[in-house]
């Protein structure tokens, strides 16, 4: 061992001896499996599997691994001009935990990451209590990210204690309910949490206090070890391991003729003179220590970045405002300034970190539900606003943070705390959040000229992932449908932001593809139901923004905007209750029930009741959709005694005419309304599955025309080229020899197309709006006229729109 | 002539705010509070000494308070938006932020 290491290892002894002497374990540790592509040959242009073998594994003992050593990366196909160099086929599984249960504030938590290939990621949390002296077991309580690599619900932690950090490791088991699943043993990295680095600037006319004597004012906790405090120690204390860049002056021009300093002076000058600057999250702060701010001394500092991207990286202490005035009659005014200066530098600081005021935890869309703390004895506290004012604050305070504010800045997920990530103040609003390193743009739109849905309707957007780099990116081929890396937020006006949860994420096989510079991935995003409830329910004006997870950096969308318009009749407000409840919103999210008889009335009187409106579409889509194929039903059927319960799996079959008519009707007829409502990618998806079923029951010529009526309402609406093409050329494939010149069909289509509807729209205008009472019969009877007309249409073409926008 | 330093603290979000302070009216749009120094906006208003009335109103939020002091000399009033109520505090001495 060299001398340098020893004397890191024999530092590291001394800061462990506190009574009982035993060496303390909590700290970060560390698991990780390298693995590279194998020599082999690999198939490019064209499409290709890489097998990849493991190559390097630090810590043992592992089994049950979710993370498999072997694994493939699927190349998409490439052409000329493509360009896969600088594509690595790399994967890297690897693994942290910050293990919490001794040495300052232990807060009997142990945390991780597990990072698996390159978009997989999820942050987890345990509790932990103590069942031997080096054994602790507890639940897992919170996951973030790529949930289903966790899908352990309990842990069991067993920790190797030594003097010598090599020896040192930390064995977990993961289990789900009382079954092992996985055993993992970690290697120990450092007795710290966390890094982070502060740099201290300054003016002329400042004071800067970063070190006090705890014992220096007589007005303190008798408990309370007198010791020198500095600013790194007390972030030391809280977990992180604390280095600091060279600091200077700064120049008091920089604050203009008046001598105070503005948010945007400090700002001007955090980009001149703090050597760290840069426009990227990154574990280093900058505070700068100065007289006044333009606000006068009723300002004691801020943590003036929030404005701009990449929110707190600067923090500004103003030495010379109120912070400098002791009490009339304090016993020591000198140790009353310094602490007042010093406390007022950690708390702004504290804010760097994300860290809310003691009294303001529980607004806004906190990290896990917070509980305000107003009379905390806590940096995050005024110390002239608890009961009893400053002296009754200084008599109990032990210059820390509150549990909570350590288990935050310990256990969060690390784009919550790391200073120029997440926004200042809302882990959840991602807006200018983490910068777009990667090149890819994440893009949250809709097809629509009016961003205002009606009262009822569904709200579906449409992502869009575009590589706008100039390097091919690596992206999980599901990262935008299957709902485990993005995060949606939803914020109406005047409410908390509330993130979306859909009803159904997806444990796919992960699967990579090289998105080229240029390219672009789409999906439709429904976000109105879910296991929140409906977000989207009340009329009102609303923001939605969503961040997609790629390897650990979050790409953000545009926060995009929209309204929800108050219902227009007595209809709408009378089917509101029965519409926003669980059953019809499982219906309408995951596409549509046969078993739900509730919400198959509900739907039903939605058609019935408002059959022009937005929702009667969504509403037709989800009664049709399941019986366009055979369904299967679990049924419970009692037998061979009173207790006895058969489950069995029953068929109902398939309705194809039935349900395809009231589609064409949703679908297609809609047109416009249909591409507004469900979007261009819902639309063509919902047209292809409907032609794909005609296409099954032997109806080349319907399953034909719904691509038709597809490509003409598209084609309206300016849609590219290339997807129209797609859709004519599935046309033909339908019906071999289908003309698609729209100046010879077209002319052809148009009278059959208007006579079909004239026939479909007759029984649905003159029936009369129903009671609930009524309404089965009615929608019998609709449903067959419907029939009717609508499969006569389905096997021409639809009439072209003259025009397009 | 004094002054009335009037602080517009804690729990405003994109909210309407009419002050009448003195005779005179001042109206905020879109006012929020900056959360990391509890504070929204400052005025100051020049009355003259006696009773003086202040009215401050949110009338998209249907929230009304009024509140009248005997001013002397120099002083501060802070108003704070709780739920669903209008908190007004007055002070010999001037508010602090961190």
């Amino acid at each position: 061992m060299s001398e340098q290491l020893a004397a890191i290892e024999l530092g590291d002894v001394l800061g462990r001896l506190r009574w009982p002497f035993r060496p303390e374990v909590s700290g970060s540790y560390s698991w990780s499996s390298l693995a590279v592509a194998s020599p082999g040959p690999i198939h490019a242009p064209g499409a290709g599997r890489i097998e990849i073998a493991p190559l390097v594994s630090d810590g043992s003992a592992d089994d049950g691994s979710p993370t498999g050593a072997s694994s493939e990366i699927v190349l998409p196909a490439t052409g000329p001009g493509d360009d896969t160099q600088g594509v690595w086929p790399v994967r890297l599984s690897s693994e942290t935990i910050r293990l919490d249960v001794d040495g300052r504030y232990p807060q009997m938590t142990v945390s991780g990451e597990i990072r698996s290939g390159l978009t997989g990621r999820v942050h987890w949390i345990a509790g932990l209590a103590a069942t031997a002296g080096s054994t602790w077991e507890g639940a897992i309580w919170y996951r973030h990210g790529t949930t289903t690599l966790m899908p352990f619900t309990d842990i069991r932690v067993v920790a190797v204690r030594s003097w010598f950090g090599h020896q040192r490791s930390v064995t977990i088991e993961f289990r789900q309910g009382t079954v092992l699943r996985r055993t993992r043993r970690y290697a120990w990295r450092s007795p710290h949490f966390r890094e982070v680095e502060f740099e201290f600037d300054h003016t002329g006319d400042a004071n800067p206090v970063t070190e006090i004597g705890t014992c220096d004012h007589p007005n303190r906790p008798a408990r309370l070890a007198c010791e020198r405090l500095s600013i790194d120690d007390v972030f030391g204390r809280a977990g992180f391991s604390v280095s600091q860049s060279t600091g200077g002056d700064v120049p008091l021009s920089g604050a203009g003729a008046d001598g105070t300093w503005s948010d945007a002076e400090m700002h001007d000058a955090m980009i001149a003179y703090w050597s760290r600057f840069d426009d990227r999250p990154q574990w280093s702060m900058w505070t700068f220590w100065c007289a006044l701010h333009d606000r006068g001394s009723s300002l004691g500092g801020i943590m003036f970045d929030d404005i701009g991207s990449n929110h707190r990286q600067g923090t500004a202490i103003f030495t010379e405002a109120f912070i400098k005035n002791p009490p009339r009659n304090d016993p020591d005014p000198a140790a009353w300034v310094a602490r007042m200066r010093f406390w007022t530098a950690v708390h702004e600081m504290g804010h760097a970190f994300n860290l809310a005021h003691a009294w303001q935890k529980s607004l806004g869309a906190s990290w896990i539900p917070m509980a305000d703390e107003p009379e905390g004895r806590s940096f995050m506290n005024y110390p002239f606003r608890v009961a009893g004012g400053e002296a009754a604050f200084f008599a109990d305070f032990e210059h820390r943070f509150s549990d909570q504010e350590l288990l935050f800045m310990r256990h969060a997920p690390e784009a919550f705390v790391q200073m120029g990530n997440a926004d200042w103040f809302d882990d959840h609003g991602f807006e200018q959040a983490a910068p777009q390193q990667s090149g890819l743009q994440l893009e949250l739109r809709m097809h629509r000229t009016r961003r205002v849905f009606e009262f009822m309707e569904p709200v579906t957007l449409e992502l869009k992932l575009l590589n706008a780099g100039s390097r091919p990116v690596l992206i999980d081929t599901d990262a935008l449908s299957d709902g485990d890396d993005l995060t949606v937020i939803i914020k109406r006006d005047g409410r908390p932001a509330r993130s979306w949860h859909p009803y159904a994420t997806y444990a796919r096989n992960e699967q990579v593809e090289a998105l080229s510079p240029g390219q672009a991935r789409y999906a439709s995003l429904s976000i109105s139901n879910g296991l929140n409830g409906c977000d989207l329910a009340e009329p009102g004006n609303y923001v939605v923004q969503v961040a997609l997870d790629i390897d650990g950096t979050m790409v953000v969308s545009n926060p995009l905007t929209l309204r929800v318009a108050v219902p227009r009749s007595l209809d709408e407000e009378d089917l509101a209750g029965d519409f926003f409840t669980e059953d019809v919103s499982r219906a309408v999210a995951l596409g549509g029930t046969r078993v739900m008889k509730t919400a198959i009335d509900v739907l039903e009187n939605v058609v019935d009741r408002t059959p022009t409106s937005r929702a009667a579409l969504h509403a037709r889509a989800a009664l049709a959709t399941p019986r366009l194929h055979d369904f299967k039903v679990l049924r419970f059927d009692r037998g061979g005694g009173a207790d006895a319960v058969h489950p069995t799996v029953a068929v109902e079959e398939a309705a194809v005419a039935e349900a395809s008519a009231t589609l064409v009707t949703a679908l297609v007829d809609a047109g416009d309304a249909a591409a507004d409502s469900f979007g261009h990618l819902g639309l063509h998806d919902r047209i292809d599955r409907l032609s794909a079923a005609l296409h099954d029951h032997g109806d080349n010529a319907a399953a034909a025309a719904c691509q038709a009526g597809l490509h003409d309402t598209l084609e309206d609406r300016g849609v590219l080229p290339s997807v129209l093409a797609a859709i004519a050329a599935e046309a033909n494939a339908y019906e071999p020899g289908r003309k698609h010149a729209p100046a010879t069909t077209s002319a052809a289509m148009k009278s059959t197309g208007k006579k079909a509807r004239a026939k479909k729209s007759a029984p649905t205008k003159s029936t009369p709006k129903s009671k609930s009472t009524a309404k089965t019969k009615k929608s019998a009877a609709k449903r067959s006229a419907t029939k009717k007309s609508a499969m006569k249409k389905t096997a021409t073409r639809r009439q072209p729109r003259a025009g397009g926008r | 002539m004094t002054i009335v330093h009037v602080a517009l603290r804690e729990g405003f979000d994109d909210d309407v705010v009419v002050v009448d302070v003195g005779g005179e009216r001042f109206r905020f749009e879109a006012l929020s509070t900056r959360l990391q120094i509890g504070l929204a906006e400052e005025l100051d208003v020049e009355v003259r000494a006696g009773a003086v009335e202040v009215r401050i109103s949110l009338p998209e939020a249907g929230l009304e308070s009024t509140s009248s002091h005997q001013v002397e000399g120099e002083i501060w009033l802070g108003i704070d938006r709780l739920s669903d109520e209008l908190d007004l505090t007055w002070s010999a001495e001037p508010f602090r932020y961190a």
